[in-house]
């Protein structure tokens, strides 16, 4: 067989495989899925807990908040009740004072 | 000339029930405020009572405190001092009392002095019963350049009322009042 007949041959075009289709979709398709990647579930969990934290800790201040707002209002009513109780106090005081004073018939 | 009532406390005979509770309309006095050079004007609400009561301190003073503090429907308080002896006047203060002929209410001390030249004294104290119970009180003292008016309403106990002066720091005898 001389070169011609050997490169002639060589070039020959040649009927592909019939699968051959299917198979190269096949290889592409587990080519194109990821990989699974170490420690995806504890990041996930890590998620998770910082979302808790997060309420926790503003479910906490509001509370802390709502309990502070609370005091200073009780506060700011016994003040005021306190100071009620004086008035009443020295208003008693004043009655008191005047049915202790012998009557004064001349006027003032 | 002065004028002294005193009505005995076995005089003051159970009002008709009343669906009326011991509480006055005190926005009558509003307009003095504005003439007063100082003033205090306290409004205390059930709601607000009961908010306060579980900061009370503890112990007996304490839990006398609180139980009046649940018993009290309210507690309202006007007191107006002026630089004019007349800036307010007689008028003011019936705007009041007009509301103290309602069923229920007695007035058990009355103590009224007018001068010559149209100033006046006025101090009295009214009760409010409903169904035979203490319902409320109402204490007035008018003097010229002077006024105070207090409205207390719930089942008035004096001695429980000084102990809740006590547990508040003020002092805890009531004077005037038969204790």
């Amino acid at each position: 067989m001389n070169i011609d007949h050997e490169l002639r041959d060589a070039l020959r075009r040649k009927q592909a495989p019939p699968d051959l289709a299917d198979r190269v979709l096949a290889r592409i398709n587990t080519s194109a899925a990821p990989a699974p990647r170490a420690g995806h579930g504890s990041s996930m969990a890590m998620r998770w807990l910082a979302a808790a934290a997060i309420v926790t800790l503003t479910v906490g201040g509001a509370e802390r908040y709502y309990t502070q707002q609370k005091a200073a209002e009780a506060a700011r009513v016994q003040e005021e009740l306190r100071m009620a109780l004086q008035i009443t106090n020295d208003a008693l005081a004043v009655v008191q004072s005047k049915l202790s004073q012998p009557a004064d018939n001349g006027g003032r | 000339m002065k004028t002294l009532t005193i009505v005995a406390f076995a005089l003051v005979i159970p009002a008709a029930a009343s669906a009326q509770d011991g509480r006055l309309n005190l926005s009558f006095l509003d307009r003095l405020a504005d003439r007063a050079t100082e003033k205090q004007e306290i409004t205390i609400t059930p709601e607000m009572l009961t908010s306060a009561s579980p900061f009370v301190p503890g112990g007996p003073k304490g839990d006398a405190a609180r139980q009046v503090m649940s018993e009290l429907r309210g507690i309202y308080v006007r007191s107006y001092e002026f630089d004019d002896p007349k800036a307010y006047s007689m008028d003011d203060v019936n705007a009041v009392r007009k509301q103290l002929s309602a069923p229920g209410w007695r007035k058990v001390i009355s103590n009224e002095e007018k001068g010559r030249n149209g100033e006046f004294e006025l101090q009295e104290i009214y009760f409010f019963q409903s169904d035979g119970k203490m319902g409320g009180i109402f204490i007035l003292n008018a003097e010229p350049g002077e006024l105070q008016v207090v409205n207390i309403v719930g089942p008035i106990d004096f001695a429980k009322l000084a102990a809740l002066g006590g547990v508040l720091g003020i002092p805890t005898n009531l004077p005037g009042i038969p204790r």
